[in-house]
């Protein structure tokens, strides 16, 4: 299944390339990332698991575009988006959907999902029509537009956010821990209809997150990133067929593969917590 | 995802509900409406029975029964309506020249970096002289006595304004600024989507607070400079010994005070729709 992209236009290709990042706060130097290589196909779907603080957020960060990098290039198809030096700019091409969700409160869902296209220039005519064909295509129910985000299911709020982001056409989709929040039964929804949304659109995903079900579930290979500095460790591909469903998850390879990412996670959580203890002690 | 329609029904058929409709009499008679009504019975009758029974000194103070007679008097007099509308005008006069100038530059304090160096010490110098130590100032400076007066109401009104605004600024969530730079946004799409907006509930909180301020400063104002006024009224009263007047002025100040405060709540009820559903939700847990 990696080889999704092949099927479209090639878009959406990110290319991690021997990536540092140096945090200096009061000349302590934290290194968040080290020789950090990665290469995401076209239309692939990757997941990153890896210990708390090991560098997953700074590395989605960097490639959204709020922060550089000190070493090394990231790039987004033949674009240079990281690199010690260049003016960054986050945009429309690799929309985040974030942890906290952040649907903007004082707007309807309408308004949330017409604002990128409506900051970009275009008619609001011509978005809201977008928009309206969009919630139909990808099963949001349109009684909800004029809703604000604060009446919503918060699994609702995930799908909206996926939907504004999606409105825009972007060459990737960044999640960092989207369904954290969300609790187990809703998480299980929201992953099916991110499945469903991946099948639809073939968009290419990188998702960042603890849960090694989730990992598994989701991705066409899913990334062990090690503790501070991070690196990517190991990878694991997911050769279950797709369109998955629920019924995936009591299959005899979905728990071999979930129990390898175990293993591979866990040794580094272990080194994680070792150090941990000694700063503290 | 598309059998999760069933949270919104498609169409809702009248037939599906019967609503009992409320009686007037228990719409008049909530248990709020109870309590808040005991709530001001309660002040008056343990005021008339502090005057009454001379408890302490309150023999000098005059009791709810002449303060009524000399308020139905004085309200039926010319003078009363030029008191009362004189006050609120000024008072609206400065709460409104506060709002305009301490919303923009508090947006700007709290958004901008370079703004917010600029412009904070030489604010924070300032806060802390209290209108009243203006009113020298203002009475040489301004031509008109109205401009005066309505210049200590803005003073006491604009630093609460001013503060909630860049503290409203300061607390949006760091995510919906960086959601908007990704949906493509410029600094004028930021700055109206998302500064604006998200730093309106906490406005009309200094909203609020800058008026009940400026209905002090408003008195002070008028004690010392005008001939008409609430606040000049009271102190007249004191002065030439028509001491139920006091109590009256004191009790149209309170009532115009929450008039007023009524009027914000209503106008920024309407100026943050989003925040209804929220609002509601609080109010029932507190009563229950």
């Amino acid at each position: 299944m990696v080889n999704n992209g092949s099927k479209q236009n090639g878009e959406g290709r990110i290319s991690v390339r021997d990536v540092e990042k140096v945090y200096d706060p009061e000349g302590v130097n934290v290194r968040a990332l080290e020789e950090c290589n990665m290469e995401i196909e076209p239309g692939e779907f990757v997941m990153m698991v890896g210990p708390s603080g090991c560098g997953k957020t700074t590395l989605l960060n960097a490639i959204a575009g709020f922060s550089n990098v000190t070493k090394g290039t990231i790039l987004l198809d033949e674009n240079v988006i990281a690199a010690p030096g260049l003016t960054q700019a986050p945009g429309a091409d690799r929309i985040v959907v974030f942890q906290g969700g952040a649907l903007f409160p004082w707007k309807t869902v309408l308004d949330n999902l017409i604002f990128g296209p409506v900051v970009q220039g275009k008619n609001k005519d011509e978005a809201v029509a977008e928009a309206r064909k969009l919630m139909d295509k990808l099963g949001l129910n349109r009684n909800t537009e004029d809703m604000y985000p604060g009446n919503l299911s918060s699994g609702m709020k995930r799908q909206v956010e996926i939907i504004r982001a999606l409105i825009n056409n972007p060459k990737v989709l960044l999640l960092d821990e989207p369904f954290r929040a969300l609790d187990s039964l809703s998480k299980n929804l929201m992953h099916e209809y991110l499945l469903e949304v991946f099948e639809i659109t073939k968009k290419t995903i990188f998702f960042i997150t603890h849960d090694l079900e989730e990992a598994v579930f989701l991705a066409d290979r899913v990334l062990i990133m090690t503790t501070r500095p991070g690196t990517i460790k190991a990878e694991i591909k997911v050769d279950i067929p797709r369109p998955r469903n629920y019924k995936v998850l009591g299959t005899d390879r979905f728990a071999e593969l979930k129990e390898r990412a175990f293993e591979a996670v866990r040794e580094e959580t272990l080194k994680a917590f070792e150090a941990g203890e000694r700063e503290l002690a | 995802m598309k059998n999760q329609t069933n949270t919104i029904p498609e169409k809702i058929n009248e037939s599906d509900f019967v609503f009992e409709r409320p009686s007037f009499l228990s719409k008049i008679f909530t248990l709020k409406m109870v309590l808040n009504t005991a709530s001001v019975l309660s002040l008056f009758v343990i005021w008339g029975l502090l005057v009454n029974f001379g408890i302490y000194r309150f023999v000098l103070i005059p009791g709810p029964a002449e303060v009524l007679e000399w308020g139905i008097e004085w309200m039926g007099s010319k003078g009363f309506w030029m008191d009362a509308s004189l006050s609120t005008l000024r008072v609206l006069g400065g709460f409104t020249f506060a709002c305009l100038i301490a919303i923009p530059t508090g947006l700007m304090i709290g958004w901008n970096k370079i703004f917010s160096d600029l412009t904070f010490p030489t604010l924070e110098i300032l806060r802390p002289i209290p209108g009243i130590a203006y009113i020298p100032i203002a009475i040489l400076f301004f031509p008109w006595e109205e401009a005066s007066v309505a210049f200590i109401c803005f003073v006491g009104a604009f630093f609460p304004i001013l503060l909630n605004t860049i503290t409203g600024v300061r607390l949006i969530d760091r995510d919906y600024f960086r959601a908007a730079q990704c949906l493509g946004s410029r600094p004028r799409h930021i700055f109206w989507h998302i500064v604006v907006p998200g730093a309106l509930p906490s406005i009309s909180t200094g909203a609020a607070l800058g008026m009940g301020i400026a209905w002090m400063a408003s008195v002070a104002g008028e004690m010392i400079s005008g001939k008409w006024g609430l606040g000049y009224r009271i102190w007249e009263a004191y002065t030439l010994i028509r001491y139920p007047l006091i109590v009256d002025g004191m009790i149209v100040i309170g009532l115009l005070g929450l008039g007023s405060s009524t009027l914000i709540r209503f106008i920024t009820l309407r100026l943050i729709p989003w925040r209804k559903a929220i609002t509601e939700s609080l109010d029932e847990s507190i009563t229950k």
